[in-house]
């Protein structure tokens, strides 16, 4: 069982340069993964490839594990419904029965005090929360995280990834993030992302130091472009300068 | 293969859930608006009927004649209209693998149905007691109307691809609709033009609905020339057509 991207090609924005061009990559169940991008939309659409929510303009996506949305996807939570209706209506959508399964989700995540009450009168880490135990919550052959494997909510950070490792264990998992932290105390193997394809490492030390060293071309590029003459106060180019500025940002997509 | 069906289902079944609650929630704007929509569409007909003796046909009760027509019409007009709106709301909830635009347009389509299920059941008894008239053939009157839906579905899919594809074919349909009433037989019967334009008439699949519908429901309703199988023929072909452009829609025509 394993999630297969062949030759797959996703054009960018309005004419820029494709995000994908000749992907190819191979993801085993149970493995665990890590995906480094410095590009977070490249990232976030991969993982959206992969869960087959979006198409690919050329080439083939195939899957015959059962994959998680990218966690922690929110979107699709109410802020008019309250938490226990939030949470059945998912249980609903995975055929989970369970009258006690809105409380269970609800406690993991330290919120079973506003179980009935609207998300949008919870407190403000309240989404990121649910959204997090909603995604861990359900059963997965392989778990999708889009950036971290915890939600950006300090207190509640350890817990999470206790949660998290408790989950995943014996599943595969696959983290696609710009921060080789991420990666490197949970992951065996990496993809990088690089020119819109992915180069294998099966150790992932091996990836975080090339990826690392990208990061690294990427910010003087970007130290380079900020020093640029012909730019003024007011951030706005002038007009001769634009189309050279335009195309050292088509280089640093480039490289 | 079973068990796609029964995901599918069950999907469908917790969107239109959802939609429902929804709805309920706010109940000034939801259910409220459908049944006053229907009564004032009812209330006018009626007038006209009674205003304008010529509508009329000996013989034919025209409280029944027109509750036979005028929901099932009003339930193919909400259903082959919602597809781009739907889609349009529930782009959030796309961003979940398990839900797809067909589960969206689906969930949809069934709660219109039930609206209009319960409209149509509560406006035929009332004129069930007034005009002393039961159905002669309920379950045929039930099919035809289910059947309405599924054209609805169907030709709301061709429609959608059209406005895909060429943006002001949604307007153009919308005004040729309005005509498509008439000659539908909601407020006139098929007897009541004549008959040199019957073959031209008889092309429309609507207005053997209608007919038919009405045939299975009154005891001396006179129908010529309306015919069950084209009407299977035609609803067929319209879901099935519709169907194979929303594969076709998921990858080639996104929103």
């Amino acid at each position: 069982m394993s999630i297969v991207l062949d030759n797959v090609r996703v054009g960018g924005e309005a004419g820029d340069k494709p995000l994908f061009e000749g992907l190819s990559l191979q993801i085993a169940d149970k493995s665990r993964m890590g995906i480094l991008g410095t590009s977070k939309p490249a990232n976030a659409t991969l993982l959206r490839l992969i869960c087959r929510t979006k198409q690919p303009d050329e080439g083939i996506v195939r899957s015959d594990v059962r994959v998680s949305w990218p966690i922690p996807l929110s979107a699709f939570l109410v802020g008019g419904h309250t938490l226990a209706r939030n949470v059945r209506f998912i249980a609903r959508l995975y055929g989970i029965s369970d009258e006690d399964f809105p409380r269970r989700v609800v406690d993991s995540v330290e919120l079973g005090e506003f179980l009935n009450k609207p998300l949008s009168a919870c407190p403000r880490t309240a989404k990121g929360r649910l959204a997090f135990a909603l995604g861990v919550g359900l059963d997965f052959d392989m778990y999708l995280f889009d950036g971290s494997f915890t939600p950006v909510d300090k207190p509640f950070k350890e817990k999470a990834a206790q949660i998290t490792a408790a989950r995943t264990a014996g599943r595969g998992f696959l983290i696609a993030t710009n921060m080789p932290a991420e990666v490197e105390q949970n992951c065996e193997s990496v993809y990088v992302l690089e020119n819109g394809r992915a180069t294998y490492y099966p150790r992932a030390s091996e990836g975080i130091e090339h990826f690392t060293q990208l990061l690294a071309m990427e910010k003087k590029k970007q130290q380079r472009q900020g020093e640029k003459p012909g730019v003024e106060d007011d951030g706005e180019p002038l007009e001769e300068d634009v189309g050279m500025i335009g195309l050292a940002a088509v280089s640093i997509v480039e490289d | 293969m079973l068990k796609l069906i029964n995901t599918q289902l069950r999907v469908i079944h917790a969107l239109a859930l959802r939609e429902m609650s929804s709805q309920q929630a706010n109940l000034a704007y939801g259910f409220g608006w459908v049944f006053f929509d229907a009564f004032l569409g009812f209330a006018s007909l009626m007038i006209m009927k009674f205003a304008i003796r010529g509508f009329n046909r000996p013989g034919v009760p025209p409280v029944t004649f027109l509750v036979s027509g005028l929901i099932p019409w009003m339930l193919f007009q909400s259903t082959y209209g919602l597809h781009a709106g739907t889609i349009g709301r529930g782009k959030n909830l796309l961003q979940l693998p398990i839900i797809t635009e067909l589960d969206l347009v689906l969930g949809s389509a069934l709660r219109v149905l039930v609206v209009y299920t319960i409209l149509f059941v509560a406006l035929a008894t009332l004129a069930g007691f007034y005009e002393d008239v039961a159905p002669r053939f309920p379950l045929g009157v039930v099919l035809l109307f289910f059947n309405m839906s599924l054209m609805g579905v169907g030709f709301g899919f061709i429609l959608l691809a059209l406005s895909r594809l060429y943006a002001p074919a949604a307007k153009f349909t919308g005004f040729f609709l309005r005509f498509a009433m008439i000659i539908s037989g909601v407020i006139f019967s098929l007897s009541m033009f004549p008959p040199t334009v019957w073959p031209y008439l008889l092309w429309n699949p609507l207005l053997h609905e209608e007919e038919l519908l009405r045939a299975y429901w009154l005891t001396n309703y006179q129908t010529p020339q309306v015919s069950v199988l084209y009407l299977t023929e035609c609803a067929l072909g319209i879901a099935f057509f519709g169907l194979l452009l929303e594969r076709y829609m998921r990858r080639r025509l996104p929103p």
